[in-house]
């Protein structure tokens, strides 16, 4: 009797643990997809565009090519995939992008439409949001964020003006509530608060291949206590330093001495209520744009309009039209399935991962080596795809 | 002065004592059932306190004096089940011979429950012994769960839970900082808190020690003030009994614990010890709560009519993090949960025409809750830390970029009471007349030193230490009247009570001096017949301050104005705009209007209790924020000086202008960058909305089901809250810029009427029903009880008199806000600028850029969409098994099935589990 009592208990317990939810979606067989490469109109189909077939949890990529007719057909097994298509010709880039695309048990085919974007004359070089190690002092460091911006183009180009900012979600491993029904808005939501080079027109130029480096936190010398770190105390750098809107002394401490006050960044709106500017640690979203001529910037921000509310929270933001952008260089959580795209496939069609934060790690643009060498200058890739364009380094170019 | 009035006042009284009152005599001796042996120490009572006496050594005793008339006789002693019954004294009674049964599971009856208290005329729970045995409770949390309704928490000391009574799981209208708890009639003191109003948390009291507790939700006697919702009275251990010895265990709680009653001389010590260690986690051991408590009771009579208790309660222990490996080395935190309750009572029974008993009590309380956290800091550059309490510029103490802190929070709570009572019964005829009066004073405060840096150099920036022995003492001098006068009609018996309370408080040197109440309170019970009664009441009860409302923290606003680095250093200015006091004369006393109408029954072995209740907090404190512009400059290093890797530099405090030394030895002025203007907070103590409470509760005990030795109890209630706030709430977004001047602060601080969220009220409805199934064999002494627990219903709904729906750009739609389905937006109702002039909201405001931002929008479309959540239940089992007469184990497995029903919230969509973890333990008594 206690024996048939242990054996139903025993088979009750393989029950129970048999009643699992099971996986989303089984291993069944291979599924056909097909892409189909749509050109803006003026432009015709020559085949060769690249397509990228990524599973969200990176067990499986596909790198394949478009044939004449613009579409290519490939097996893949059930997953959920990210799928970017891109394409260059003399004057344009090409790019289109599908997040978050369910393939499970069924043939799919879709038709991507690829929107045409410039090369831009200054873009986004490198950027350090991980933080690095305090060794060999105990913790981990983050207030020694920077971006470095290069001029990518034959003329000099002027830095007056520049606007910058972070999108909201801050994470892009967060729920996105801006997007609805699998869509982006159609602008880009700027948190926190919109930043901007000074300058009067002229007073900042950047010669071609040349950098520019911007201290989002402290603009000092890191390495002083944490040798890990950078030295951001130095003449050319902009420095984020405000100390009635950021007054944080942790993360906006007193600039070095060799940093300049003409070189402190403008402050055009501040929404947010923190003390201390942010930039995601792990997956930042980062933007450089300007108001085409004719607008200003201060009375466009003010208004309301433009002030949209985050949906779920209290957080004010600001509106920015996709037109304005310059560059923009999308991060992921290098560490997280569940990322999910803030930029338009226009701006920036793929996605850069930081795999570890605090570890010094940094994300650099890819150097153009033929093109380089043919300007005679430092010539960075842009395809405005980071996946394609940008890298994972292991230390901070400014490292020493 | 105070001292020499009481004493003559007690002169007068024994002058005035004359003969003793002729009167009958009760008589008899007190049994141990079944071995017949006597039972000395025992307490014999007519009427609760009336007349009472102490068994000598062969179990005798003799109550001398008794009226005619109708009483309830109770003899109890500790370690027996208390016998009462209901006598007719028409003359002497002698002889009378009560056997008392010694508390054990071999007994018939044994008590797991609550049970509600016949002798009250409100609502009172009484929990024995057997059930916090049965139940396994380590912290005193735990007996809500016991209440109608409510819910099981699985035990954790790391958690400082303090109780709230009626009040549905809200803590709207400051709940549980009106629960009042009393150990041995010393009140837990929470009113010299300086921290907040969360209630006076539980965990220190060592739940072995506890004899009975009693829950009083009903209008309390106005023998009690300084309260809400409601009453906690716990009583220990007091009289003779043998070791008892405890060890109990769970996946994250030890314990072990030891007591006995002694005989000392014609006295008994009561002696109670107690250790337990929690940790909240079981995966780092390292964070952890320990409690030695310790009890120590006196109880003896002199001359049989002076009853002396004099006891000395506490604890020693509190959370400590000492060396977690996970954290930075040689980081921890430090909490003391240190208590220590001397108090004694004495009573002394007249028994004269015009006084029956007067009893004298006085206590201290004393709560060591001294916080110190050593914190390791790092920073990459030299760190400011201003200080300054003074208005104007200053520079800022420089931080080291490597070191540890210890920050102090040392809060040492020390309140002193005293009160005389007056005890009267009277017989006219039939009609029976007890009188209560008595005086109270109580001194709450606190003799911590406050907060401060062990190193004051390395206090954090913007840190201003707090001695908190600077406060003055909160005194309270009480008086209360009541009568309770019981009245036959006929076979009926009406029973009445009507009381009323004064208290008056005295703060030295506070506005606050001399704040008063009156709290009228009335209770009401008629007994149509021996099994069913009807009863009701009314009655207003008022809450003190406690010194977080009376004295708010100061709070500065320092302001970076000019910082620079030199060499390897830097140095800040800050101006420091001081906090101001702020007194509001209309604040008004916290107050609860508690009524209720109950009917018991008591028929054919069903026992039902029904109770409707309202309890209505009225004027609920709250701290609120007033702004004051105020204007600062902001200054930048004068452009070509070289600076010195040590400036040698001169602040002016009054406009901040820094003067720097060139190499010639003269003084270079800062440069004026710009002047900002801005509003600086201060706190202010406010009353609240109104918070309205409704609801019903039920018990019913069904009759056993002989068979199987079963009885089921259903306990249920209903619970209603509603307020809506008409309470002004100011808001300046410290951090915004400038509608259009660069690098300055946001222009405007806004007022809104019912609060700075688009809701201004909320309305929440639960239903909860709980059925234990009561199992008792007494001949295998075993107890099983399992108890299903559900909750059937949880509604809630934000409302609002003012919000408007709103499109995604924020223009008003004129939809209905509680269709759910859009954003909504409240507009301020006034706007503060910079100068300090107040301005209405008009409907030219919501068109002027500057100002929008001021109009507060819903984060969610559900904001105003009916919530709640499906019903869910789990089941819990308890187990105790007597071995032998030493031996008692008890197990209990809490979620037993592991139901962990996800709930999905009908506003939001979002889903939750509410029902507790599995959760086990074992506990096990030796007695002998």
């Amino acid at each position: 009797m206690q024996n048939k009592i242990l054996g139903l208990f025993a088979a009750l317990v393989l029950v129970a643990g048999c009643m699992d939810n099971g996986e989303p979606y089984a291993l069944g067989s291979l599924n056909i997809l097909t892409v189909k490469a749509v050109y803006p109109d003026g432009i015709t189909a020559k085949g060769g565009a690249t397509v990228s077939v990524v599973e969200v949890s990176g067990i499986t990529s596909y790198t394949v090519s478009t044939g004449a007719d613009g579409s290519v057909v490939t097996e893949v097994p059930n997953g959920i995939y990210r799928i970017t298509v891109r394409d260059r010709n003399e004057d344009f880039v090409f790019n289109a992008t599908k997040d978050k695309l369910l393939i499970s048990n069924e043939n799919v085919s879709l038709d991507m439409e690829l929107k045409a974007s410039k090369a831009g004359a200054i873009v986004v070089k490198e950027i350090y949001c991980g933080g690095c190690s305090k060794a060999p002092k105990e913790g981990t460091y983050q207030s020694d964020k920077y971006v470095i911006l290069h001029n990518n183009s034959i003329d000099t180009e002027y830095l007056d003006g520049l606007c910058m900012g972070t999108l909201s979600p801050y994470n892009s491993n967060a729920a996105n509530p801006w997007v609805v029904d699998g869509n982006l808005p159609d602008f880009l939501p700027v948190i926190q608060a919109v930043l901007a080079i000074p300058g009067k027109g002229t007073d900042f130029p950047l010669e071609p291949g040349e950098d520019a480096v911007i201290a989002l936190n402290g603009a000092i010398d890191h390495t002083a206590e944490y040798p890990l770190s950078v030295n951001l105390n130095r003449p050319d750098v902009f420095a984020l330093y405000d100390s009635v809107l950021f007054p944080n002394a942790t993360f906006h401490p007193a600039p070095g001495p060799l940093v300049q006050a003409a070189r402190y960044l403008d402050i055009i709106i501040k929404t947010g209520q923190a003390n201390a500017y942010t930039l995601s640690v792990n997956s930042p979203t980062f933007v450089l744009f300007r108001a085409p001529s004719g607008v200003n910037i201060r009375d466009y921000v003010q208004l309301s309009e433009h002030q949209p509310q985050v949906p779920g929270s209290n957080e004010k933001v600001v509106a920015i039209p996709q037109d304005w952008v310059v560059d923009g260089v999308e991060v992921f959580n290098g560490g997280s399935s569940g990322n999910q795209k803030r930029l338009p496939a226009t701006i920036d069609a793929g996605a850069v991962s930081l795999s570890e934060t605090y570890k010094g790690r940094t994300l650099m643009r890819k150097a153009d080596e033929s093109l380089s060498t043919e300007q005679g200058f430092e010539v960075l890739q842009d395809t405005n795809n980071s996946t394609e364009d940008f890298y994972e380094r292991e230390t901070q170019s400014l490292h020493q | 002065m105070k001292k020499r009035t009481i004493l003559i006042f007690l002169l007068i009284l024994l002058a005035v004592v004359s003969a003793a009152a002729q009167g009958l005599e009760i008589s008899g001796k007190v049994l141990e059932a079944g071995t017949d042996l006597p039972v000395p120490g025992a307490i014999v009572r007519l009427d609760n306190n009336y007349l009472w006496a102490v068994t000598d050594e062969d179990g005798k005793f003799s109550l001398d004096g008794a009226q005619k008339g109708t009483y309830i006789l109770e003899a109890s002693c500790l370690g027996y089940v208390t016998y009462s019954r209901e006598i007719k004294v028409k003359g002497d009674l002698t002889g009378l011979v009560i056997r008392i049964a010694e508390n054990t599971l071999a007994l018939k009856e044994v008590v797991v429950t609550a049970e509600t208290s016949k002798d009250n005329l409100n609502t009172t729970q009484k929990i024995g012994r057997t059930a916090l045995d049965h139940l396994q409770m380590s912290g005193m949390d735990g007996i809500a769960a016991l209440l109608p309704g409510g819910k099981t928490i699985n035990p954790d000391l790391t958690q400082n839970n303090a109780l709230s009574l009626r009040a549905a799981g809200s803590d709207a209208g400051n709940a549980a900082f009106s629960t009042a708890v009393e150990v041995n009639g010393v009140r837990m003191g929470d009113n010299a808190n300086f921290a907040g109003m969360a209630g006076i948390g539980t965990r220190s009291i060592s739940v072995e020690n506890i004899e009975s507790v009693e829950v009083i939700t009903g209008v309390p006697s106005a023998e009690y003030g300084d309260l809400g919702s409601g009453m906690v009275r716990v009583t220990t251990k007091k009289g003779r009994t043998p070791w008892n010895i405890v060890f109990a265990v769970n996946p994250r709680t030890y314990e072990v614990s030891a007591s006995k009653g002694f005989e000392i001389g014609k006295g008994v010590m009561n002696v109670g010890l107690e250790w337990a260690n929690a940790t909240s986690k079981l995966t780092s051991p390292y964070t952890s709560y320990t409690r030695r408590g310790f009890t120590l009771d006196y109880t003896r009579t002199f001359a049989k009519v002076l009853r002396l208790e004099a006891g000395l309660n506490g604890n020693i222990g509190g959370m400590n993090s000492k060396s977690d490996p996970d954290a930075f080395s040689e980081a921890y935190s430090k909490v003391n949960d240190n208590l220590l309750t001397p108090h004694f009572k004495l009573t002394w029974l007249l028994n004269k025409s015009w006084v029956t008993n007067l009893t004298l009590e006085g206590s201290v309380y004393f709560h060591d809750t001294r916080s110190l956290d050593h914190a390791y800091n790092s920073h990459a550059a030299v760190l400011p830390a201003v200080h300054a309490t003074q208005i104007g510029y200053w520079m800022a103490d420089a931080l080291p970029t490597t070191y540890y802190s210890d920050q102090v929070v040392d809060s040492k709570e020390l309140d002193y009471s005293a009160s005389l009572k007056y005890h009267w019964l009277h017989h006219w005829g039939a009609v029976k007349n007890v009188l209560k009066a008595g005086v109270q004073w109580k001194a709450d405060g606190n003799v911590g030193r406050g907060e401060w840096y062990e190193n004051p150099a390395l206090a954090a920036n913007g840190y201003r230490s707090r001695p908190y022995s600077d406060y003055p003492y909160m005194h309270t001098v009480s008086g209360f009247l009541e009568d309770n006068v019981t009245i036959p009609i006929g076979p009926t018996k009406l029973n009445l009570m009507a009381g009323l309370r004064y208290e008056n408080v005295f703060v030295a040197g506070s506005m606050y001096n001399g704040l008063n109440i009156l709290s009228p309170r009335f209770n009401a019970k008629w007994e149509l017949s021996k099994s069913v009664s009807l009863r009701g009441g009314w009655g207003v009860a008022g809450k003190l301050p406690s010194f977080y409302i009376l004295y708010p923290k100061p709070e500065y606003r320092d302001i970076r104005t000019i910082d620079y680095s030199h060499g390897t250093s830097a140095s800040y200015i800050y101006y420091t705009q001081p906090y101001r006091m702020e007194y509001n004369p209309e604040l008004r006393w916290q107050r609860n209007q508690n009524a209720e109408i109950g009917l018991d029954v008591d028929w054919k072995g069903f026992k039902i209790g029904l109770v409707g209740f309202s309890n209505i907090t009225k004027a609920p404190y709250e701290m609120g924020t007033v702004y004051t512009p105020f204007s600062y400059n902001i200054y930048q290093v004068p452009a070509g000086y070289a600076m010195p890797d040590n400036p040698q530099v001169q602040v002016d405090h009054q406009t901040g202008m820094v003067y720097f030394m060139d190499p010639e030895g003269y003084y270079v002025p800062s440069e004026l960058k710009l002047t900002d203007r801005s509003f600086a907070a201060s706190r202010r103590q406010e009353n609240g909305a109104d918070i309205h409470r409704y609801g019903m509760e039920l018990t019913v005990d069904f009759p056993e089901i002989r068979p199987i030795k079963t009885t089921f109890r259903l306990d249920a209630a209903w619970n209603h809250t509603q307020y809506t706030s008409d309470v002004s709430s100011n808001l300046y977004r410290d951090g915004w810029s400038h509608s259009t001047l660069p690098g300055r602060s946001y222009e405007y601080a806004a007022v809104y009427r019912g609060g700075t969220n688009v809701y201004n009220g909320r309305i929440t409805d639960n239903v909860d029903a709980n059925l234990t199934a009561i199992t008792h064999i007494p001949r295998a002494r075993m107890v099983i009880t399992i108890r299903l627990e559900a909750a059937l219903l949880r509604n809630s709904r934000y409302t609002s008199d003012k919000a408007f729906t709103v499109d995604d750009k924020g223009n008003r739609t004129g939809g209905n806000i509680y269709d759910g389905n859009s954003y909504t937006a409240i507009y301020p109702d006034a706007y503060m600028d910079l100068d300090g002039v107040v301005h209405p909201w008009t409907a030219e405001s919501a068109q002027d850029p500057a100002l929008q931002r001021l109009i507060i929008r819903s984060g969610n479309i559900y904001t105003f969409a009916q919530d709640g959540y499906s019903p869910y239940m789990c089941a819990n089992l308890s187990v105790t098994k007597e071995i032998g007469s030493h031996v008692s184990l008890s197990f209990f497995a809490n979620n037993f099935t592991n139901a962990r029903p996800m709930v999905t919230s009908r506003a939001t969509g979002v889903s939750a589990i509410f029902t507790p973890n599995f959760y086990y333990g074992l506990r096990c008594r030796i007695k002998f």
